[in-house]
């Protein structure tokens, strides 16, 4: 966890201004979106605050267990990398949008490409 | 030490613990995932003044029946909490009205206690058992029960459904049920007075909604307050006419009835402007404003979840989307 970078970034209003951006984005994508049909929107929601947080250095509670088993699911519905590079490109837009600068969006993009092996469940 | 009063169980902390950690401590098994007050894994109910801080970010229909965040919360004094699910009273109700409204629709009217104590807001829901069928079903609030002193639902008949058979065939007057509630937060607010409220529903969908719309007219609600009204026949639009005339007396309230159905009888579209097509397509088409407005969606599931995820895709906020969808399992 690096607070730095979560102040640098704005914080808890950077999460809240990016969670909307970056859930429609995901929602929008027909490629990836068969993944979110059945989940509950508000409590999904809620998990993308949780993911952002997490990705913008801030503090958090993931472990790389959780993660893990939360994806099992979909990785049993086909879940592959394809799909974890997809939403990463949402999240690259996002950060985009709301122009954060490269060096910052960098690191987010770290954070959050180090999760793929949990993710993928490899 | 200060203590929480946790359903019958009482805990001692420690000023500076937060309410979810001295449940953990003492084993109370709450659940909670995140412990940083964005999951809301850990709701939980108290009228205690001590939790408005632990609120940032519930919902606003959440709040108003006093839900908060257990890991937000750092009480300095004791506390009386309770878990979301199972702290609503059961009682006694009575059948007192049976009103056919068409082959498969019927209104009926429960009497309440004489000496009630439960606050049962219009949109609500209750789980309703019947001893004859020992089932336990939900069905929604459609009046507003403080005032009526009665609680009035619609019933549909379901496929195969034992309960809504029984209700509609085989229940009389003076019979008694169980009432168990109430849930859900498909509830209007008075600190919502000047927002377009925008209701969409299908079959007895309408009940909650119909409740809410009453409740804001009497609250001289000054927002406007828009309904979609989706069913397959023109049968199933059962308040076609209390609410055209609901319409004509109040200038902020606009009704629109749609069919998605084969339409057999074309003159009665032109008599009463009712929209051809699915209620989902047709408001989506007729809506142009999304920010600050509050959307109730109640009824068909599917109805349900795609218009919550067109009304945010379109840039509503969820937290602005209150949603009860009529979930059912077909158990034969």
């Amino acid at each position: 966890m690096s607070d730095s970078l979560f102040q640098s970034i704005g914080g808890e209003g950077a999460v809240n201004a990016a969670v909307d951006l970056f859930y429609r984005k995901v929602l929008m994508d027909d490629t990836i979106s068969h993944f979110f049909e059945s989940t509950d929107m508000d409590a999904q929601r809620n998990k993308q605050k949780s993911f952002l947080t997490f990705a913008f250095g801030g503090p958090n509670n993931y472990s790389g267990q959780s993660l893990r088993d939360a994806h099992t699911p979909l990785v049993n519905n086909g879940l592959n990398e394809t799909h974890f590079m997809a939403v990463a490109g949402h999240l690259q837009s996002t950060l985009d949008e709301l122009g954060v600068p490269k060096e910052l969006s960098a690191k987010v993009m770290a954070i959050a490409a180090g999760t793929i092996d949990d993710v993928l469940n490899r | 030490m200060p203590k929480i009063s946790f359903n019958e169980k009482e805990i001692p902390f420690k000023v500076g613990q937060s309410v979810l950690d001295a449940m953990i401590e003492f084993d109370c098994h709450p659940s909670y995932s995140c412990k940083k007050g964005v999951c809301q894994t850990c709701l939980l109910k108290s009228d205690d003044h001590q939790i408005a801080s632990a609120q940032k970010d519930v919902k606003e229909t959440l709040i108003a029946q006093g839900y908060f965040l257990a890991c937000q919360c750092y009480p300095k004094q004791d506390i009386k909490v309770n878990t979301t699910d199972n702290n609503e009273l059961e009682i006694d109700v009575k059948l007192i009205s049976k009103k056919y409204i068409s082959s498969d629709i019927v209104i009926l009217q429960l009497s309440l206690p004489i000496h009630n104590t439960l606050i049962i807001k219009p949109g609500q829901f209750i789980n309703l058992t019947s001893h004859h069928l020992t089932l336990t079903r939900s069905y929604s609030i459609a009046n507003d029960p403080q005032k009526d002193k009665f609680i009035e639902l619609h019933i549909q008949k379901v496929q195969n459904g034992k309960m809504s058979n029984w209700l509609y065939d085989n229940s009389e007057i003076g019979d008694y049920l169980k009432l168990k509630g109430p849930f859900g937060t498909c509830v209007y607010l008075k600190s919502h007075l000047k927002n377009d409220l925008i209701l969409i529903g299908t079959g007895t969908g309408l009940a909650p909604l119909i409740g809410i719309i009453k409740q804001a007219l009497t609250n001289n609600h000054q927002g406007k307050i828009t309904l979609f009204h989706g069913s397959r026949h023109f049968n199933g639009l059962y308040l076609h006419h209390e609410l055209k005339t609901l319409a004509l007396e109040h200038d902020n309230f606009m009704y629109y009835p749609c069919l998605s159905g084969e339409v057999e009888d074309k003159s009665s579209l032109q008599d009463t402007n009712i929209s051809q097509g699915r209620v989902n397509k047709i408001a989506l088409s007729k809506l142009t404003q999304f920010n600050s407005v509050k959307f109730y969606l109640c009824g068909h599931p599917d109805m349900v979840k795609n218009m919550k995820k067109m009304l945010y895709l379109s840039g509503a906020d969820l937290n602005n989307i209150n949603d009860d969808p009529f979930e059912y399992t077909d158990y034969t």
